[in-house]
């Protein structure tokens, strides 16, 4: 009951917040209104990578054979689905909860507590989304481009759909004891590494070989989250018009 | 009545020699796949060619500048810059542009060597933006892309009037792109073209 109504009072805010960003310009790809704001959590942003992230990532791939990798992504993925089973729900889209509850079902039992995926064999794959699409499909609009210190590029909208996941999150709720707590913590760190190792070719060229890195994510992050609100497919309605000007 | 039915017919009449001539000029489905296709050959025969990034982007260039509407896209690019510049420096701007989009993709093209499997798609009417075809890739080392082309003949042949790869839009990231680089360089016109001619 106390958690529904955090829900509820997180969504209202999330809907006011998100009603507050700016309208884009014509010929502008997304509403920046808090740029300089935005820059300077960027350079902040960036810099962590430098130091730490980065460095750790590539630490990470040097000892970390590529079997166990595959097996540590398994896991983060699996461990994610009752966020994305939930989400399906508030979508209204029931097959893509059953599949996602089924994969869950399935990788539990025979795949090893989620360690291996045969669901994916199974025709059971793996129908990402999250609280952000959630609230585009209930017509809230993108809102104005943000980015968040620690969590980096997302939008008015997006922002309150990461912190509406992290309440999804089953280990968000660990809490027997300190040992518990530091391993939930930990796994959640090690996912942050994994991930930013996975990606590391992307990352790196957004990062470090673009003149403005700061436009770059944020031209790559806008498509890409698009992409994905318009079901995986690419909106007619977002592509360019060469001839309108 | 007698004016408003002539008005009318007249009307109609105008309305019919339009909806005629539209029907001559857009482009069909099968003219947009053949187009990609074409494209999509050229591309693999340069692919299949040894060489690197360097070697490669003359003839992607050559590709580009027939099978794309390259000036179209440098003057989409160049956004509200385009009407700061003279007609001289559009002129060299968009070779420029040619040159620098033949080496940014010549490097991104290496991540495609091998022997990548490509298929056309499906293909989806954009209205008068063209057809969007899709074309996905399976790459050698077993990855997936996701990639369309937006096809257009308003410029009155055939072209690739964009290139889309996992919902990134080349046209839209350029634009992007140059715009910084414009900013950067203090809004000056003749550096920006000197650094994009300059791009190796």
């Amino acid at each position: 009951m106390r958690t529904t109504t955090g829900i509820a009072m997180v969504m209202t805010v999330g809907l006011t917040v998100a009603a507050c960003g700016g309208a884009r310009q014509q010929g502008e790809l997304v509403a920046d209104p808090y740029e300089s704001l935005n820059r300077g959590i960027h350079s902040a942003n960036k810099g962590l990578d430098q130091a730490v992230l980065r460095p750790a990532a590539q630490g990470y791939d040097l000892v970390t054979p590529s079997l166990f990798q595959h097996i540590f992504g398994n896991v983060f993925s699996h461990l994610s689905l009752p966020g994305v089973f939930v989400n399906h729900l508030l979508q209204g889209d029931g097959e893509d909860a059953l599949v996602t509850i089924g994969r869950f079902a399935v990788n539990t039992v025979v795949g090893a507590g989620g360690t291996l995926d045969p669901a994916t064999e199974f025709s059971l794959p793996r129908e990402n989304t999250d609280f952000g699409i959630t609230l585009a499909t209930w017509g809230v609009d993108e809102g104005a481009y943000l980015e968040l210190p620690l969590f980096g590029p997302s939008t008015t909208r997006d922002a309150v759909g990461t912190l509406v996941d992290m309440a999804f999150q089953p280990t968000t709720y660990v809490t027997g004891g300190v040992e518990v707590t530091i391993a939930s913590a930990t796994v959640s760190a090690v996912e942050i590494v994994h991930n930013r190792n996975r990606n590391a070719a992307l990352i790196d060229d957004l990062l470090y070989n673009s003149e403005d890195s700061y436009v770059s994510l944020r031209t790559g992050y806008i498509q890409n989250r698009r992409r994905r609100v318009s079901d995986g497919e690419t909106d007619l309605d977002e592509l360019p018009d060469l001839f309108s000007e | 009545m007698k004016i408003t039915r002539r008005i009318l017919l007249t009307g109609a009449a105008a309305i019919a020699v339009m909806g005629s001539a539209n029907t001559a000029l857009a482009l069909s489905e099968s003219d947009a796949k053949d187009h990609v296709s074409k494209t999509l050959d050229d591309l693999l025969a340069l692919l299949r060619t040894p060489g690197n990034a360097t070697s490669r982007a003359p003839r992607l260039r050559q590709i580009m500048e027939t099978r794309a509407n390259v000036p179209q896209l440098a003057k989409f690019s160049a956004g509200r810059v385009w009407r700061e510049m003279s007609g001289d420096q559009q002129s060299r701007f968009v070779d420029a542009f040619s040159h620098f989009i033949s080496i940014t993709y010549a490097r991104r093209f290496d991540e495609y060597s091998g022997d990548p499997k490509i298929a056309l798609g499906r293909s989806r009417d954009a209205g008068r933006k063209g057809w969007l075809v899709e074309t996905p890739i399976n790459l050698p080392n077993g990855e997936k892309a996701a990639v369309e082309w937006l096809v257009s003949d308003r410029a009155g042949s055939t072209q690739v009037v964009d290139l889309i790869v996992e919902g990134i839009s080349m046209a839209v990231t350029q634009r992007e792109e140059i715009g910084v680089k414009f900013k950067q360089r203090g809004n000056d016109v003749e550096a920006l073209i000197k650094d994009l001619k300059a791009a190796i």
